[in-house]
């Protein structure tokens, strides 16, 4: 699977990076803010975004994961603020709370992979 | 904030109380405002809170008591809302301060008896609009802390979200339990350094070149290693702070297995310049032993690749030349310098 990181703790990113490789897939990109990443993200393909909610604009993570849903993409909460992830539970595929869980991410990657494939796609 | 602790809110629908009370205040700098009935008094206990209320005797029906006693029941904790009552002389007044001690908790009452001393009057609302800043002060306390308890709780997650990260990423990138030890604590201890450099900033701006000689100067204590560094002065926000400073000591463990500083006369230069508000800084190994790039990425070589990504939006330039190692990252200044976000925004648009 392709997985993007929107996480602005730089040693986050790359342990989330070393965990997604590690479990045969792929990172394929990360930002700090959501203003980072929302460029990219018009053009970039991938299966997953795990997003940290407070990010380096601020209380984006809300922002960014309802940006994906309403385009049928798939996000995950990667967070530290567990509270606000459930309240906005329904944005996304499933919440990982921090600090990291590999077991818990490898879940939410897993439920990602089951999501609904686009049409077409065995 | 409408009334905003400092608005006198009179009724006195009767005769020409409230305008006589009114034109009184208004002549000593004392904002009021007059609800001439009921629903104009709802209406204005309605719009925040009031500096003072001022009533007669007989306004005070079944109704205005419940109003007020509404208010006050909403009221915040360090509220306290002084009532002015203004009685007539030779009524007996025992009762009505009973019932109103009882029906108006959180709320100090001051009754007057007519004909009104002005003086008298006036000193009252005084001291009530005093004792109003008093709590606003209160106020601002609360806010103040509760929006520090606020960030030092944001803080202390996110260190505690980093040293979870570097220690399983250590953990795995470690080949024993001495090995682990080792790495683990040396990177701790950066990040203690960073923080305490950062609180001795008064919790927001490092100095760079401060921030550098802090992580790289035990390594030369007693004549060991050697390094140079040189730059203007930059001010680091709190997160370049700790990536940079991270980034310094994972080069610098670098350099002491493979690099210049594992042989004695190795030395590295760290400069770093800033030109139309773009800043670059270069690491630069010499007099160590001929490096050839490794087959496979450690962890520090990762961090560092991560951390500069993550501070200037592009991953750093990284050469193994025959003297040595040689780091170049670059980005804008705003990236990673302390200017408060609102002056980053404000000098963007006047094309900083």
């Amino acid at each position: 699977m392709r997985i993007y990181c929107l996480e602005d703790n730089p040693l986050v990113v790359l342990h989330l990076e070393m965990m997604i490789e590690d479990a045969g897939h792929d990172c394929v990109g990360s930002a700090a803010s959501f203003a980072e990443a929302l460029p990219q993200w018009q053009d970039l393909e991938f299966d997953l975004a795990l997003i940290d909610i407070d990010l380096a604009d601020g209380v984006t993570g809300m922002d960014a994961a309802r940006w994906l849903k309403e385009r049928g993409r798939v996000g995950c909460f990667v967070t530290g603020q567990g509270d606000l992830a459930r309240e906005n539970a329904d944005l996304v595929v499933d919440i990982v709370t921090k600090p990291i869980d590999e077991t818990a991410l490898l879940r939410a990657i897993d439920l990602a992979g089951a999501g609904p494939q686009p049409p077409g796609s065995a | 904030m409408p009334l905003d602790l400092q608005e006198v809110l009179i009724h006195a629908p009767f005769r020409n109380d409230a305008r006589m009370l009114a034109s009184l205040l208004e002549t000593h700098a004392i904002q009021s405002t007059v609800c001439p009935d009921e629903e104009a008094l709802a209406e204005g206990l309605g719009a925040g809170l009031p500096g003072a209320l001022i009533f007669t005797q007989e306004a005070l029906t079944d109704r205005v008591r419940a109003l007020v006693q509404d208010h006050l029941a909403r009221q915040p904790d360090w509220s306290e809302l002084t009532v002015i009552v203004l009685v007539e002389k030779g009524v007996p007044q025992a009762l009505l301060l009973r019932h109103l001690t009882e029906q108006w908790p959180g709320s100090r009452q001051v009754f007057y008896q007519r004909p009104l001393a002005t003086l008298e009057l006036l000193s009252g609302v005084q001291s009530a609009l005093l004792a109003r800043i008093r709590q606003r002060d209160v106020r601002d306390h609360i806010a103040l802390e509760r929006e520090l308890r606020h960030e030092l709780n944001h803080r202390v997650k996110n260190i505690l979200a980093s040293v979870s990260s570097i220690f399983q990423m250590t953990a795995r990138a470690s080949a024993d339990l001495d090995e682990l030890k080792r790495s683990f604590g040396g990177r701790l201890a950066t990040l203690g350094n960073v923080h305490s450099a950062l609180f001795e900033a008064g919790g927001e701006a490092v100095d760079l070149k401060g921030l550098i000689t802090l992580v790289l100067s035990p390594y030369a204590a007693n004549g060991g290693a050697h390094f140079e560094i040189d730059g203007p002065a930059v001010r680091l926000n709190k997160d370049a702070a700790a990536g940079l400073g991270l980034t310094v000591h994972e080069l610098a463990t670098n350099a002491i297995k493979y690099g210049a500083w594992s042989v004695p006369t190795g030395l590295i230069r760290v400069e770093w310049s800033v030109e139309a508000r773009e800043f670059r800084l270069c690491w630069r190994e010499t007099g160590g032993p001929a490096l050839a790039r490794p087959s496979r990425s450690g962890y520090g070589t990762r961090y560092v690749r991560a951390a500069m990504q993550n501070l200037f939006g592009a991953p750093p330039e990284v050469r193994f030349e025959p003297s040595g190692l040689v780091l170049v990252a670059h980005g804008p200044l705003s990236r990673i310098d302390a200017m408060p976000a609102t002056d980053r925004n404000a000098s963007a648009t006047v094309g900083g």
